[in-house]
Order: structure tokens, then C-alpha cells, then sequence
């Protein structure tokens, strides 16, 4: 257990002045349950949807445990929308279509799993982790999906905590695509951390020069769509101290849109 | 180095792209960039045909439509290679996990289906470790979708070192492990099926399994006019645990699929 604390400060420092940095930390707590933050989007006759399987089935089958769900929904302000709770058998899983729970505007989530039953986890030093498939929809179109965007946060006695690094020191994500095959185009950054983000997204051209840039703070649990309308836009660059800034990535088509992770 | 992919599909309404990136996801592995060398290959059964297609300069991008590789190849299983190498040949193939470099997210690709109106696509790549390894298959997907109107496809893509093309099964059961369909798969060949008749059960999961090989399982929607589409793949079982011995868990999960009721 002494030893877990003292790796886990350890790797604070690596993160934190980017000496061999690990982007992620491993939980405070040797039962924790890890959720990626899942982007929700119910504007204008949108919807989204998750299939939320009991995890343990996945993970220890030969061990049949029911589930304990939490999922936490929190607004594009960062404020807590919504909280639902339900208990999962053996195998069993659950489509939750966001609508139907009168959820409105868009923001971000967390899927918290827990049983009182002892598994395998804690003996081998392991964590559940939702990364779970997001589907989205204009009205009446086909569910578009998307698997979660990154491991981040895990729920200790109530509170949500992190797993991901924040430096001193700026990095840089080039998500590896390019944008040119469409006129309009939105970044989907969400703030895992529990203090306020800033990003500066720096777009480029085919012969590498700046064609547009954008500064914006996110604040703790909040979302923020960002839109561009720039044909010149080849790729970009996102510049952020948290380490792995991963925007999910919309683009719009003629007839459709395509939306995947970076 | 990382293999890729062209998405194979049976209608003329649909096109396929990859974008090669040649740029560090992160600054952290800026260091590690170089110039590289782009080659697309397939297996003809007895041995891997492979086809120069031009370098790719440091902090570059690159799209490639399959139709830019000309009619020749319009129906065949299509990998592409980045490589340090110019001119990769078998020896190359199988030794290349020894050559992969570390980065750290992996180098990935835009791997796109598209027509005029719309496209799907998902960032992937077959790490050259997948090669050398002997896998299987258990995908658990819930992205087989209902509606009026959509069909629905299952592409598992395949590429080991050998060139040898050789039939395997992969078998479709319910949550409650019944079997509902068989499909036959090749190795070295983007799969492709129509899955239509599996998805008239009122299942809203479904888990493919094979125990004799496996690869990457994507799931393809499409509705009738080809205006709407969506493609995603599923995360390995090992997907479902962080930090500690994932493998672990990862071969629980296996255990219990592959076993009989």
C-alpha cells in the first residue's frame, strides 16, 4: 500500500515537470471503478444513447456479481444535471436513451460501476473501466457511435477524482486527420479536472502556416464545443496543460455527419 | 512500424480513404519523427505482392483513395505499410515488430468510408505486433442498429506475417451464448458480411467470437439511400481493466466465451 502512495507521488512529479511523463496516475483507492467522460449532445431534436453492460461479466465471468450503476450527468456548465442509479444481473445491460430521461442541451457524463462482491481486481492490481460506446443521432437519422475518448476519473466516498496529468509546462496533441474534406468542422473538449483548463487550438494550412487559432477555458466537469468553418484548414495543433487534451472530432457532410475520437 | 487498411464494401455507392499522418500525436514523441516511405500490399495466397507508393516527408499528411491505386486492385484485400524502409518485402513483414517504434498514443490513421453526401470513419491502425501474435476474436457489440431501413455489416480485418489465405469460423451467439449464426472468414483479407439475417432476433447485443484467429471487428450501418452512415470498432477485452495484470482479466473473458454451455 506504502509503496502504491509513494509511486503515485512520484509520477505526480514525472507529470508534472515532464520527466518521463506517464499521462495517466493510478487511483488513490485500491477499489476504484474508472469511467471516461462521454459527450452528450440532446440540442434541436439530437440524442444520444449508451448500452451499459454489467462490467464484472465482462471482466470476471466466472465470478457472477451484479452491477451497482451510477452514472453522473453533468451540464455544459459543469453543474450536475442528473444522477441515475440501477443494479445490473449477471450479463445483463441497459440501453439509456438520454431523451427519454428529459435531458436537454448537451454536456458530459461518468459511468461508475461497484459490487459489494470480492473479485479478482484488488489481487492483481487492476480497475474496472467503462470505455463504452456513444451513440449520436440527428432527428430520425441512424445512431452514429463512438467509443469513449480516455480512461480519466474514478468515484471515491462520493467524490470524483482523477487519474489524469496536468503539467506545469504546455504539450501538444495533433489529432492525426486531416480536416480539408469538409467546410465545417467542431472539436468536442471536455474537462475531466477538477479546476479550470485552457486550450489554444492552432489550425494550419497545406504549407504549414497558421490559417486560424482559438483560445478558450473550460471550466471543472464542463463541455464546450468549438466550430470551425475554414476550407483552408489542413490540420491542427491543441496546446494544453492537461497532457492528453483529446477532442472528440464532428464533421459535417452534405447529407450527414461523422463523428470519432482524435 | 503500423499496418492499415482500405474498407472494402460490395457497393459502387461507397468509396474508401485513408489519411496517412506522418506528424507526432504528442509533442512528447516529437523526437522520434523521420521520414517514411508508404507501401500497399496484398496476399495472392502463396505470396505478398507489395507496391511502392511514394514517400511521406516529416510533419506531412497524405489522403489515399483506394481508387487511386488503380482497377487492379479495386477488389482486393489492401494493406499499406509506413515504413523507414523504402522497398519492404517478406522478411521484412515478419520481422517488423522488432522495427516498431514506441509511440506513445500509437501513430494512427483516418480510416474512411464515404460517398458525396456523407462519410464514417474511426482512427486505427494494426499494430506490427498483431502479426506475429496468435489471436482470437470475442467483440461484444451493441452497435447492430434496428431501424427500418438500415443495413447493417461486420468487417473483421486480418493480416498476419504469413501470406497463407486459410478459412476460419466466427461464430455469432446471443448474451445468453446461443448460437445464431456462422460466418467464414479468410486470414489477410478485409471480411466483410451483410449481417441481415443474424440481426431479425430481438437481441440488441450480439458477441463474435473465434477462437481459431482474429483481428480488428468493426461494425458498419448504412441506410438505403447511403446518406447516413456510421462505423466504430470494438475495444478489446483488455479494454475493460486498467493498470495491473490486465492479460489477466483479458483471458477470463476469453475462457468463458469459447467455452460450451
Amino acid at each position: 500500500m506504502q509503496k502504491r502512495t509513494i509511486k503515485r507521488k512520484f509520477d505526480f512529479f514525472r507529470n508534472y515537470f515532464l520527466i518521463k511523463p506517464t499521462l495517466f496516475s493510478e487511483p488513490k483507492i485500491n477499489n476504484a471503478s474508472l469511467s471516461d467522460f462521454f459527450f452528450f449532445d440532446c440540442r434541436d431534436g439530437r440524442d444520444t444513447k449508451i448500452t451499459i453492460f454489467n462490467i464484472y461479466s465482462q471482466i470476471n465471468p466466472d465470478k457472477p456479481t451484479e452491477d451497482e450503476v451510477k452514472i453522473f450527468i453533468f451540464d455544459y456548465n459543469g453543474k450536475l444535471n442528473k444522477k441515475i442509479d440501477f443494479t445490473l444481473k449477471f450479463n445483463e445491460y441497459r440501453e439509456i436513451i438520454f431523451s427519454k430521461y428529459n435531458i436537454s442541451n448537451f454536456g458530459s457524463f461518468f459511468i461508475f460501476h461497484s459490487t459489494k462482491n470480492i473479485l479478482d481486481l484488488e489481487r492483481k492490481g487492476s480497475y474496472p473501466s467503462e470505455r463504452g460506446y456513444v451513440g449520436y443521432r440527428n432527428k430520425d437519422s441512424l445512431w452514429n457511435f463512438v467509443h469513449g475518448n480516455r480512461t480519466c476519473n474514478y468515484l471515491s466516498n462520493s467524490k470524483i477524482k482523477t487519474i489524469m496529468a496536468y503539467s506545469l509546462f504546455e504539450t501538444i496533441y495533433t489529432p492525426q486527420v486531416n480536416f480539408d474534406d469538409t467546410n465545417f468542422f467542431k472539436l468536442i473538449f471536455n474537462n475531466p479536472l477538477n479546476r479550470k483548463i485552457k486550450i489554444n487550438i492552432k489550425c494550419f494550412n497545406l504549407t504549414n502556416e497558421i490559417v486560424s487559432s482559438v483560445k478558450e477555458e473550460i471550466i471543472s466537469y464542463g463541455t464546450k464545443i468549438i466550430a470551425f468553418k475554414n476550407k483552408e484548414i489542413k490540420y491542427l495543433k491543441i496546446y494544453s496543460r492537461l497532457m492528453f487534451c483529446r477532442p472528440l472530432i464532428y464533421k459535417e457532410y452534405k447529407k450527414d455527419f461523422d463523428i470519432f475520437h482524435a | 512500424m503500423f499496418y492499415y487498411f482500405f474498407l472494402n464494401s460490395q457497393s459502387d455507392h461507397l468509396k474508401s480513404s485513408i489519411n496517412i499522418v506522418n506528424h507526432a500525436p504528442h509533442s512528447l514523441c516529437d523526437s522520434d519523427l523521420s521520414n517514411l516511405h508508404i507501401n500497399y500490399f496484398y496476399s495472392n495466397g502463396e505470396k505478398w505482392k507489395f507496391n511502392y507508393f511514394g514517400e511521406i516527408k516529416k510533419n506531412e499528411l497524405i489522403n489515399i483513395n483506394k481508387d487511386d491505386l488503380g482497377i487492379k486492385v479495386k477488389h482486393k484485400s489492401i494493406f499499406v505499410c509506413l515504413s523507414e524502409k523504402k522497398n519492404i518485402d517478406d522478411d521484412y513483414l515478419q520481422n517488423s515488430y522488432k522495427l516498431e517504434k514506441i509511440f506513445h498514443p500509437p501513430m494512427r490513421s483516418n480510416i474512411k468510408i464515404f460517398n458525396n453526401y456523407s462519410a464514417a470513419s474511426y482512427q486505427g491502425e494494426i499494430p506490427a505486433i498483431f502479426l506475429k501474435k496468435k489471436l482470437s476474436l470475442v467483440s461484444c457489440s451493441p452497435m447492430i442498429q434496428k431501424m427500418k431501413g438500415i443495413k447493417n455489416f461486420f468487417y473483421l480485418v486480418n493480416l498476419s506475417n504469413s501470406p497463407e489465405i486459410k478459412e476460419f469460423k466466427v461464430e455469432v451467439l446471443n448474451i445468453e451464448k446461443q448460437k445464431i449464426s456462422e460466418l467464414i472468414c479468410t486470414t489477410n483479407t478485409v471480411n466483410f458480411f451483410d449481417i441481415e439475417k443474424i440481426n431479425k432476433t430481438n437481441d440488441l447485443v450480439y458477441i463474435f467470437k473465434s477462437s481459431e484467429y482474429g483481428g480488428i471487428p468493426l461494425y458498419f450501418s448504412v441506410n438505403d439511400d447511403y446518406t447516413n452512415m456510421s462505423i466504430e470498432h470494438t475495444h478489446p477485452p483488455v479494454e475493460h481493466v486498467v493498470f495491473g495484470d490486465r492479460s489477466y482479466f483479458q483471458r477470463k473473458k476469453k475462457t468463458y466465451w469459447f467455452e460450451n454451455i
